[in-house]
């Protein structure tokens, strides 16, 4: 037999010990789901009979607790007993409820070392059952959350995001800026919109959590730098002169200067309406993105001065600031139509743009009466 | 036969056998590397989404959905009603009706009431130019249809990507339609990882398919052999050989039917080459190059759960006139980037990737028929020893068929699909005349394909359509 008509064997060989293992694979997955239901059934009643245990006696059977520390170590089973949890002890408002889940607290610190030395994605799943199912919320000095914010190194993406969603529910802001400094510390790539999103999920103190990502802003890279202006933009109103700082200071980099002129758009700050109108008014073609969504946050602005601006917006050589200019235009109380006549009579673009935004304002209240 | 001749005849078969079992060797490693890599990717996929890996909470990246349409009043208005379905909340859908010569643009515009407006689209990448815009707010997202001057597949896509509003576009082709999920799974990879600059998604057959609501209600290998055979065929690319590709940021084609793009690097790029039939490959190597060239770091994804649905050509002919677009559409790509060819600078991607293109599919034909008339002429010559040559035929066959029964039991791993007892027999009854007889007839079709291409440039490639089963 020649070389190559070995390999060829081999390969087939391995082609067909794969083949049969999708077959066996999938007899098994058939099977799999009637098995985790029969074990969340099996869960569901052990949960129920040691909350009828509790009622009566007001103790908890401790050999009940072992057993399930034991069982829980394997990652089916602790799928099953989420589903099972869930479904046993909702809210976990009565007593007995409320008291299970308090002792099963101490059952998750024992566990959290057994799922750190799993493989990534067992570890992932054990934070995402920690966010469902964690109750000591709000305390600085626990373990598991030191756990989490462990996981900010790990190279699984899951892992990672998992753990930061646990951090979210957990609510402790120390716990989350570290977990943010300890991530941007590593090499790992991250969408910022994950950051930023999962920032506004966070069920604690924002406003405690906000003056935190403050004190230790400049230590941040620029992305999440850039997450953290993001979030206080969809978050609050409330730091407008830090922003106006970040704004003015042509030492910053160009995306959290336009974040931070995205925030006078969203909240209106007087203070800001000189510099926007001066952004706006930019005519080198090197700024176009200052003027550009400089333009966009003069529209809650009012005032002869932002229309004026506006209105030499429509005839700007760049595209985006006309454009952003029509829409900013149609939101100030004017007559649209004579707008149109002044402004646009002059230059077919900067007709043609209000003409489509006139349109567009139309069928969207159109759409509106025929949806509401 | 004087000695001399056949001492010539001798060492010139000689060379051929070395040549090819080099060849073919390289070519089943492949294919195993695929199958197997593809197999297993699937099997974890799987798993990661038993136990929660994946993205849980509801993040939205808008995106722009551009579906070029010429002649398309079949299939149209169902890919429309499949994209209106989509779970996702931010985007919008832009049909590009690319100078249509049936009623394509009126049926559209019956069916979702679309208004005529005189939008300003602003023209960053070249196309022709528009002859109206209808648009309408009364859906879930916005509609726009833009009627353009005829320019061809590559055209109409530039002309919705300069109406765009959206830094990221999904191109789909107006005879496909969507899951649910998918842009959703397609957008998961930007997500995942910014530097992401397109996503390829999974196109299979619906051809045997039902989908209700944009779900797969009923799935079952199609009744007619040649989809049957294609559906092995989808299997074997997207369940395998691009699973490979993407190991390695090497995944050079991402299919016309559905693709996620970041708008700005595509733009920055020259968007799409209306002079190339193969506009889709032509793009996506084309980012390869600027971001290489540019020294911009970026990954090419391919997402495995995100799927489109598009129907495979049920008639030879429609499949023969598809199969020659592809190779001419490669022919062009590869030439037209041929600096990549051994070029350390793209790494994988030229050593790879391209190599594979190159040696596996714009040559095989050629060198596949090639293989036939020397094996033909030993037959005259005496030079072939028959029962062997019967014994590798047949180890060719049932090696190529178990490669592509791996790759099309690894959808056992697929969220979505399953497998049944008579779609499992139909796959290991139709794989060896896929291997044996299609296999050779598409040979020859790619072989001719370029006899003559450059007449049918820019030409749109038409099959005959049927009503997609979506309800």
């Amino acid at each position: 037999m020649t070389g190559a008509e070995m390999i060829l064997y081999a390969y087939g060989a391995v082609c067909v010990a794969m083949l049969i293992f999708n077959v066996a694979y999938d007899f098994f997955q058939r099977g799999r789901d009637e098995r985790m239901g029969k074990k969340q059934e099996e869960y569901l009643a052990a949960i129920r009979a040691e909350l009828a245990f509790f009622r009566e006696k007001g103790t908890w059977e401790e050999r009940y607790f072992r057993r399930l520390k034991k069982t829980l170590s394997r990652v089916d089973n602790l799928i099953a007993f989420d589903r099972a949890l869930t479904d046993a002890v909702g809210d976990g408002t009565d007593e007995a409820s409320a008291g299970y889940q308090e002792r099963l607290q101490n059952l998750l610190l024992e566990l959290a070392p057994v799922y750190r030395k799993r493989e990534k994605m067992e570890a992932a799943y054990f934070a995402y059952f920690l966010s469902r199912h964690k109750l000591e919320k709000f305390r600085t000095d626990d373990a598991i959350q030191d756990l989490m914010v462990e996981y900010m190194t790990e190279d699984n993406l899951y892992c990672r995001i998992n753990a930061m969603n646990a951090l979210y529910v957990f609510g402790v802001p120390e716990k989350i800026v570290q977990a943010v400094a300890v991530l941007d510390r590593t090499d790992h790539v991250f969408n910022e919109k994950i950051l930023t999103d999962g920032l506004l999920t966070y069920q604690g103190d924002h406003e405690r959590l906000t003056e935190l990502f403050w004190e230790k802003f400049d230590d941040f890279s620029m992305k999440v730098q850039l997450c953290i202006l993001n979030y206080v933009r969809f978050r609050t109103g409330t730091y407008t002169e830090r922003m106006f700082g970040i704004m003015q200071d042509v030492s910053r980099y160009k995306e959290l200067r336009i974040s931070a002129i995205r925030y006078f758009g969203k909240y209106v700050y007087e203070p800001a309406r000189g510099p926007l109108l001066e952004f706006a008014r930019d005519p080198d073609p090197v700024n176009w993105e200052y003027a550009a969504i400089a333009t966009t946050s003069l529209a809650r602005y009012r005032g002869d001065d932002v229309v004026s601006v506006l209105m030499e917006g429509l005839h700007s050589p760049n595209w985006y600031v006309r454009y952003n200019a029509a829409v900013s235009l149609e939101a100030q109380d004017l007559d649209y139509m004579d707008l149109i006549e002044v402004v646009g009579g002059r230059d077919r673009y900067a007709r043609e743009m209000m003409m489509y935004r006139l349109e567009f304002r139309r069928m969207t209240q159109e759409a509106q009466g025929v949806k509401g | 036969m004087s000695p001399g001749v056949r001492d010539f005849m001798e060492a010139f078969y000689n060379s051929i056998g070395l040549f090819f079992v080099l060849y073919m060797l390289g070519y089943a490693s492949f294919l195993f590397l695929s199958v197997t890599v593809g197999s297993s990717t699937l099997f974890g996929a799987r798993r990661r989404s038993l136990l929660k890996s994946e993205l849980q909470n509801e993040y939205y990246i808008p995106v722009s959905i551009v579906v070029p349409a010429h002649n398309e009043n079949v299939t149209l208005v169902d890919t429309v009603h499949s994209l209106l379905q989509l779970d996702y909340r931010l985007y919008e859908i832009i049909v590009v009706d690319d100078g249509s010569t049936d009623d394509t643009a009126d049926v559209l515009i019956d069916a979702f009431d679309l208004r005529l407006v005189n939008r300003p689209i602003q023209r960053r990448l070249r196309c022709q130019p528009v002859l109206a815009v209808y648009e309408s707010r009364a859906h879930k997202v916005p509609l726009t249809l833009i009627r353009k001057k005829n320019g061809g597949k590559a055209d109409a896509l530039n002309m919705g990507i300069n109406a765009s509003q959206y830094p990221y576009f999904m191109c789909m082709d107006a005879d496909s339609v969507l899951q649910r999920d998918s842009l959703e799974m397609l957008v998961r990879p930007v997500l995942e990882d910014d530097t992401v600059v397109a996503v390829g998604g999974a196109v299979r057959p619906c051809n045997g398919a039902t989908i209700v609501d944009g779900k797969v209600e009923k799935y079952r290998m199609p009744r007619k052999i040649l989809p049957c055979m294609q559906v092995l065929e989808y299997d074997r690319s997207f369940l395998a050989a691009r699973i490979l590709f993407d190991k390695f940021n090497g995944s050079i084609i991402i299919s016309g039917a559905f693709g996620l793009f970041k708008k700005s690097v595509v733009v920055d790029a020259g968007g799409y080459d209306a002079t190339t039939m193969g506009e889709n490959m032509e793009l996506v190597v084309k980012l390869h190059v600027f971001c290489r060239e540019h020294d911009i770091p970026y990954r090419i994804r391919y997402a495995t759960d995100a799927i489109c649905w598009t129907q495979a050509p049920e008639r030879l002919r429609d499949l023969m006139k598809q199969r020659r677009r592809w190779h001419i559409g490669l022919f062009q790509c590869l030439t037209r980037h041929r600096r990549i060819l051994m070029n350390p600078k793209y790494g994988m991607v030229s050593f790879i990737s391209y190599m594979y293109f190159l040696l596996y599919e714009l040559l095989s034909p050629y060198i596949e028929v090639f293989g036939v008339l020397t094996i033909g002429l030993a037959g005259i010559l005496d030079f072939l020893n028959f029962p062997f040559w019967v014994l590798y035929l047949g180890i060719y066959i049932a090696f190529s068929a178990i490669l592509s029964l791996t790759a099309f039991f690894a959808r056992i791993h697929t969220i979505d699909l399953r497998l049944t007892f008579s779609d499992a027999v139909k796959a290991v009854l139709l794989c060896a005349l896929e291997v044996s007889c299609l296999r050779f007839v598409l040979a020859w079709v790619r072989m001719t394909a370029l006899f003559g291409y450059r007449k049918k440039k820019m030409v749109w490639g038409r099959i005959e359509r049927k009503k997609i089963s979506f309800r």
